[in-house]
């Protein structure tokens, strides 16, 4: 589809998504982006890139079952869908192509 | 079971803020986390994480984002859009919480130039609200009158109680009950000294024609109002219950000796209740009108109660108002029958349709029409300060806004953010100024003003001054915000975002109309500091005048003779002449004379006489003379001239010939050319003793200081002795000490001999000079007030004029100019502004000052010292507000100065 790329937030997301497979909600995705970033984000902040994610059609999502700790109220499985697999491999390539000839350990001129 | 939900307010809150299906995700989401927040660290934490989340900014945009996503479940577009509108002001709020935190330096000016503008407001309107807006207090206003008589010089008088009779007999069908009142002043022992009280004597009906409860006890019971003398009970304040008898529980049935006599305290009045004389001043108790033999001998005949009635239900206003001007024609015809020359008229007045009285209103109003006015000039000052800073930030923050509307945001969105800000703005400095104002209000009325009666006002924190201020303050930061956020909404968007370019323009027209401002600032300030000059002439006006009497140093004392216990003057005579003697003996003492009516003072006595050969007045069968009693070396001591004829001598004994002095006015108005001395009046209730005059005095000022001369009457205390007498005391001693020893004579005559009021000569003066001091006082603080806002706001002008031109600035200096050329180029932009304003405001005071003419002493020309001084005086300030910013502008470096930017 866009020749638009996932930005690093949303790449970050759908990663986690994709790991988590059937038990991507709320609550682990941001425990596991918490956990493998070492950094703290709100809710809010996952909502609406979860949200963004869907609109892209990157993600597609499913109401479940509410539970009692949850004061009743349903949860949101995410998937990724064709086009956000797709879409994470063609920034990972673009990614590679733009380390490519880089040391790592180089310090860039002028620095 | 333990209830493990999150706090209800945040999930009341993030219910707000997000909806849908997404909605119930996030809120599941987060009553998860809390869940096992809870268990790992504590209800605590839990709590702050719950909380953190449902405040962050972040939720903020995810509603308008999952729309497009899923169907909206029944929600109607319009809920939507009030929640998103929700959600925006809360994010505005934060966000403007933000901003203005940011630079506090102006954050705290601007609310401080509020609060100066707002405080003020609060002190006088608190102060107007009290006094003439509460009214007397009444239940249901709207079917209560009161009935007046007209005098002979177009005011409204209290009547006699023959009138409340003849009401209630012959208009009794239109009123459910008609009572009379009149505030009085007594003494009440407290550990056996007499301590003076104000008290209302009212008819048995008074409190149900008010329709008022007691707050205990009960209120009078017909029959202890019926006859007279024979029922002593009182209801007392609550202010006096919680004061003066220390709150205790039983008052109901306590006692309370009142001038000399027991009385059972039948009722407390409701809180807040406070007098009908008087509105705003504190009554201290309610007494039955039938007590009259025992607190006022004169009381039945006496012309000073005021009636009020209680429509009858069913009754229409206008009806009632028709009926009482029905029954004052009747009586008016039955007086002309009997061969009255005198007009009568009686009107009923609805409590709906005015203040205070019908008389009283107009001077009142005008009072407070003219300190709100200045308050109010003074607050639009401050408001002018505020949008100049804001028009300045808006300039400041043009990158900021034109970053927003670049990401999308609307113009709308832009100004509501700022517009918020100044709301914000407004509303602290409504805070503080509130505070400030009821602070200066109550230490006001706290203050120990000259006045005849203990003003008693309470300042509590009334709803209305809270509706007031709160409005005061919402349209300071509405009204005033919205120019700038206006203007700042209009940015034009690439230009700002391109950089440069637009500084030139913008800041141009942002200085321009700021310009424009203070120039309105320093007219007002100037209009403010002419109208205080005007003021304080008329203080040193009144100053001025001859009143015609010594008011060298003096003790002035009164003696209440009724409320120590004396039955009457046959009584109280030989105790008053014995204290005369004894001060006489004292070394200290120079002089001791006394008089019924000091000049200058409240209160009034009339005599009625026929005189033969003088035709009375238009529209009056005899001649209405105020009189006064005065003991033989009155005039001596008082250093008022005796012109013709001579004093009272040892002769005019309470068994010599009836004789009086008259004043110089009365001679030559009645006896054009000839001499008075010899004339002869007539009693008009007793023609049988014919007063002769045997002098003429000096005018004297009587009632106030701008009077022309007035006819005056004179008779010795030997023969119109009073129980209440003035002594005027003069000697070696200051007046205080003076003062003292009368007091400790007078307990060694009698010790219940009771001296309710013990102040000097120079304190007595102070009452009459109060209100021309008050006015100047007020006025001219109001005055320094707005002259010091409006340089502040001179101060904001310069200042940011030199922070835009530092690249001006450094050019000159590196082309050579010196730094006194820098100086004086910006002092010069700057002190043309204040010219502008100077000459503004001199014409506006002229075209104002004529509306002053009523309030003033000695008319509303122009001192021309007034008139120049205060443009000196505001040019001088001006240019040391210019000169601090000038200076800055002079040190700047031109290196850095051409860096910058």
């Amino acid at each position: 589809m866009s020749h638009d790329l996932p930005s690093d937030v949303e790449q970050q997301i759908l990663l986690v998504v994709w790991r988590l497979g059937d038990d991507a909600y709320g609550v682990p995705i941001r425990d596991e982006l918490e956990h493998l970033t070492g950094r703290s984000v709100s809710a809010g902040a996952i909502y609406t890139t979860l949200v963004r994610l869907e609109r892209k059609g990157w993600l597609q999502s499913s109401m479940g079952a509410p539970s009692p700790e949850r004061g009743g109220k349903a949860k949101r499985f995410f998937t990724v869908t064709a086009d956000g697999a797709w879409a994470l491999q063609e920034s990972r390539e673009v990614m590679a192509r733009l380390w490519d000839g880089i040391e790592a350990a180089a310090a860039p001129k002028g620095a | 079971m333990m209830d493990v939900r999150p706090p209800a307010l945040a999930r009341w809150i993030l219910s707000r803020r997000v909806s849908g299906l997404i909605g119930e995700a996030v809120e599941g989401d987060l009553a998860e986390r809390y869940h096992r927040d809870r268990l790992d660290h504590g209800p605590l934490v839990a709590r702050r994480n719950y909380w953190r989340e449902v405040l962050s900014p972040a939720l903020s945009n995810l509603d308008s984002q999952a729309r497009s996503l899923d169907p909206a479940p029944g929600g109607s577009p319009r809920s939507t859009n009030r929640e998103y509108f929700m959600t925006s002001i809360f994010r505005d709020i934060k966000h403007a919480f933000r901003v203005l935190a940011k630079s506090p330096g102006f954050t705290a000016i601007a609310i401080l130039s509020l609060a100066l503008g707002i405080g003020p407001n609060t002190a006088i309107f608190s102060m107007v609200n009290a006094t003439l807006l509460n009214g007397p207090d009444g239940e249901n206003p709207e079917t209560l009158v009161d009935m007046y008589n007209l005098g002979d010089d177009g005011d409204w008088y209290f009547s006699g109680f023959w009138l409340v009779e003849r009401i209630r007999e012959d208009a009794g069908s239109v009123f459910d009950g008609v009572a009379a009142w009149v505030g009085m002043g007594a003494a009440v022992e407290e550990d056996g000294v007499p301590r003076p009280i104000v008290y209302e004597l009212v008819t048995g009906n008074f409190f149900d024609v008010l329709q008022v409860n007691p707050a205990m006890g009960r209120f009078f019971a017909p029959e202890e109002d019926e006859t007279p003398g024979t029922h002593p009970v009182a209801v007392v304040s609550h202010g006096y219950w919680q004061s003066r008898m220390g709150a205790t529980p039983d008052v109901v049935g306590a006692e309370l000796r009142i001038n000399g006599r027991p009385y059972t305290v039948i009722g407390v009045a409701p809180k807040g209740f406070t007098s009908k004389s008087l509105p705003g001043v504190q009554s201290d108790m309610w007494l039955p009108y039938n007590m009259y033999p025992h607190l006022a001998p004169g009381q039945p005949g006496n012309g000073n109660l005021g009636i009020t009635g209680r429509v009858a239900e069913g009754v229409e206003i206008a009806q009632a108002l028709a009926t009482v001007d029905g029954l004052s024609t009747r009586i008016d015809e039955e007086r002309k029958a009997r061969g009255s020359e005198d007009d009568f008229v009686l009107r009923a007045f609805p409590w709906t349709d005015m203040y205070m009285h019908p008389s009283m209103d107009r001077p009142l109003v005008a009072i407070a029409a003219l300190l709100l006015t200045v308050v109010a000039l003074v607050l639009l000052v401050a408001c002018i300060n505020l949008a100049g800073f804001l028009l300045a930030r808006a300039t400041d923050r043009r990158r900021e806004v034109a970053v927003r509307l670049a990401m999308g945001a609307t113009r709308g969105d832009v100004m509501r953010q700022l517009l918020v800000e100044s709301t914000m703005l407004g509303l602290a400095g409504g805070a503080i100024g509130l505070g400030l104002g009821l602070w200066t209000a109550r230490a006001f009325t706290r203050l120990d003003l000259p006045l005849p009666i203990p003003m008693n006002v309470d300042l509590g924190l009334d709803p209305a001054v809270l509706l007031f201020t709160v409005g005061a303050s919402l349209l300071a930061g509405v009204a005033f915000g919205l120019t700038p956020a206006l203007q700042a909404s209009r940015a034009p968007v690439a230009a700002v975002l391109r950089d440069e370019g637009l500084s030139v323009t913008g800041t141009r027209s942002g200085i321009g109309l700021r310009g424009a401002l203070v120039v309105g600032q320093m007219a007002l300030s100037v209009m403010l500091l002419v109208a205080a000059g005007l003021f304080i002439q008329s203080l040193r006006a009144a100053t001025q005048i001859d009143p015609g009497f010594d008011t060298g140093p003096a003790a002035v004392v009164a003696i209440d003779g009724g409320a120590s216990g004396y039955e009457g003057t046959e009584q109280f005579v030989p105790d008053f002449e014995q204290l005369v003697r004894n001060l006489e003996a004292r070394p200290e003492i120079s002089s001791v004379t006394a008089t019924g009516r000091l000049p200058l003072d409240l209160g009034v006595s009339v005599v009625f006489y026929d005189i033969p050969g003088v035709a009375p007045p238009e529209g009056r069968d005899n001649h209405r003379i105020e009189f006064n009693t005065v003991t033989m070396n009155y005039f001596e001591t008082m250093d008022v001239p005796i012109v013709d004829g001579r004093v009272f001598e040892e002769q005019d004994r309470a068994d010599g010939a009836p004789v009086a002095i008259v004043s110089r006015a009365m001679a030559e108005q009645l006896w054009p050319g000839e001499s008075a001395v010899g004339r002869t009046l007539l009693p008009t209730r007793d023609p049988e003793n014919p007063v002769t005059i045997i002098g003429v005095a000096e005018d004297v000022k009587i009632w106030n200081l701008e009077e022309p001369p007035r006819q005056y009457l004179y008779r010795p205390y030997a023969q119109s002795p009073t129980t209440y007498p003035r002594m005027i005391v003069r000697g070696t001693v200051a007046p205080e000490r003076i003062g003292q020893i009368v007091v400790e004579e007078g307990k060694r005559v009698n010790p219940q001999m009771f001296m309710p009021d013990v102040k000097t000569m120079e304190g007595h003066l102070g009452y009459i000079l109060f209100m021309p001091r008050m006015a100047a006082t007020l006025i001219g603080g109001f005055a320094l007030l707005a002259l010091l806002l409006s340089v502040i706001g001179l101060y904001g002008v310069v200042s940011f004029g030199v922070a835009r031109r530092t690249r001006e600035m450094g050019v000159r200096i590196s082309l050579g100019a010196r730094s006194q050329d820098v100086v004086g180029l910006v002092v010069r932009g700057g002190v043309k502004l204040a010219v502008l304003g100077a000459a503004a405001g001199v014409i506006g005071s002229l075209a104002a000052s004529r509306f002053l003419a009523d309030y003033l002493i000695g008319g509303s020309s122009m001192d021309p010292l007034t008139l120049v001084g205060v443009p000196v005086l505001l040019l001088a300030v001006a240019g040391l507000a210019a000169y601090m910013p000038a200076r800055r502008a002079s040190r700047v470096n031109p290196i850095e100065a051409l860096r910058a930017d």
